[in-house]
């Protein structure tokens, strides 16, 4: 990997670690209601750089960013924990099974389905042992996770154009000043 | 391999380099105001091998004047980004959002429908399941007497008071009281009836666990049955939470909807209980 590579890379957690934490300022409807913004940056680093990349990016975003809010080894560091490496392994699995059926926008959905599930999972096996609240609240979760994530992968798809628009030409470019 | 190097609000005509080996330098200044109205569509397409993505771009008012000499051998991008300082946003709007659909395949658009009908399915099926368990309780001087399930119709003399189920529906049909508010409340598929003077308390509630049915919690959507965050109101108790019409005092048994392990923002659903505002259900205190 390139000196440029890691940059960019270093970048992309930036923004995800300065997105995660700029989500919680937006008054959300809901308490544990979320976009997930950060989780664009990830599927843009899986789609330009590969799984190891997201993965790095997802840890990255889910040490810093508990940190930086406060949330470090508290519950919902556990959840976030959970569901960001769930929708990595999902969104990469997806990705690399079947790479020409899926854009970013069907990828964002199969890495918000089981991020989700597995924050249901993990908050039933760590705090809430009530398998009916659990189940009541789960299709509920997912489907705002279907909507948000949705608008998540037409962003996504929206940077890869620009990307590929700015950033690739000049990546496949001999340029002396890069 | 084509470095778009654009000069901002430059007139009309792109000038391509043409043939260098491979490296384009799109120095083009995609001016809508300029020469193109709208009827220059990008002459150099053919040549690009294909990738060129001017399609969505070029809709915009000022179309892409690119002459994009032929040869640059494959990947030149003069999509949405390539509008002239004039007119970026009409450009870049116009243009992204058409290649905005152009980027989803149809696989990710069948994926988002199964998914959408897969999770309101679900949560039909989860409002419509709490819904059949509902039941009512009927509690006289601060004991619950009786439990019956909502959803068979039955009638039933609590003791100077015949209560009614029927159609998922509760009303009181008689009563021995003085002003027999109770009996003017009519049927009511929420909430409860309660009759000071016979001491009498008619609920209905959810089984499992979770608060009754409150509209001021309710999600988007959420019309009063089996709101997903009442539920998670009361993730552990098993009595349920707070009906607002039960402030009455009739039953001290309700300790209102926090929940006892509630903890704080992890859990999804774990926190809030009843919201304090949660009202919608409309009790009536009669009697």
């Amino acid at each position: 990997m390139q000196l440029r590579d890691k940059q960019r890379l270093a970048l992309l957690a930036a923004f995800a670690v300065a997105l995660n934490a700029l989500e919680r300022m937006i008054p959300s409807p809901l308490p544990w209601f979320k976009f997930g913004l950060a989780n664009i940056i990830t599927l843009l680093t899986l789609l330009m750089y590969g799984f190891r990349a997201a993965m790095m990016i997802t840890m990255v975003r889910v040490f810093a960013g508990s940190i930086i809010v406060g949330t470090f080894l508290g519950p919902a560091f556990a959840l976030s924990l959970a569901g960001g490496v769930a929708g990595t392994l999902a969104m990469a699995a997806l990705y690399r099974a079947m790479p020409a059926a899926f854009g970013p926008l069907g990828i964002s959905l199969a890495g918000a389905l089981a991020h989700n599930l597995a924050q249901l999972a993990a908050a039933h096996l760590l705090f809430i042992r009530n398998t009916d609240a659990i189940l009541l609240v789960s299709p509920f979760i997912l489907f705002i996770g279907v909507l948000t994530s949705a608008v998540n992968g037409l962003f996504a798809v929206f940077l890869m154009m620009r990307l590929k628009n700015a950033g690739l030409s000049i990546q496949n470019t001999t340029c002396p000043k890069c | 391999m084509s470095v778009d190097a654009r000069a901002g609000a430059g007139a009309g005509t792109n000038a391509d380099a043409g043939t260098n080996g491979g490296t384009s330098f799109d120095a083009g200044a995609d001016a809508g105001t300029g020469a193109n109205d709208g009827m220059s569509a990008d002459a150099g397409a053919g040549a690009n091998g294909g990738m060129s993505a001017d399609g969505g771009a070029d809709a915009g008012a000022g179309a892409d004047a690119g002459t994009d000499a032929g040869t640059n051998g494959g990947t030149s991008f003069d999509a949405g980004t390539g509008a002239g300082a004039g007119d970026m946003r009409v450009d870049a709007f116009s243009g992204s959002f058409k290649s905005l659909i152009g980027g989803v395949k149809p696989c990710d658009w069948a994926l988002l429908a199964i998914l959408l009908a897969a999770t309101l399915w679900g949560m039909a099926a989860v409002s419509g399941g709490a819904a059949a368990s509902a039941e009512v309780v009927i509690e006289v001087a601060n004991k619950p007497l009786y439990r019956l399930p909502l959803g068979v119709d039955n009638s039933i003399d609590t003791g100077g008071l015949v209560v009614e189920i029927k159609g998922r529906k509760v009303r009181v049909l008689t009563a021995e009281c003085p002003n027999k508010l109770c009996v003017k409340q009519g049927w009511i598929e929420h909430g409860a009836i309660i009759c000071v003077p016979l001491k009498t308390v008619i609920r209905i509630k959810e089984r499992r666990g979770a608060a009754p049915r409150g509209k001021g919690g309710a999600p988007p959507g959420g019309k009063g049955s089996a709101t997903p965050r009442d539920k998670g109101g009361a993730p552990t108790g098993g009595e349920g939470g707070l009906t607002p019409g039960d402030k009455g005092g009739s039953t001290p048994r309700d300790k209102g909807g926090a929940p006892p392990g509630g903890n704080g923002e992890s859990a999804p659903g774990g926190k809030g209980g009843a919201p304090p505002g949660d009202k919608g259900v409309p009790d009536a205190i009669t009697g």
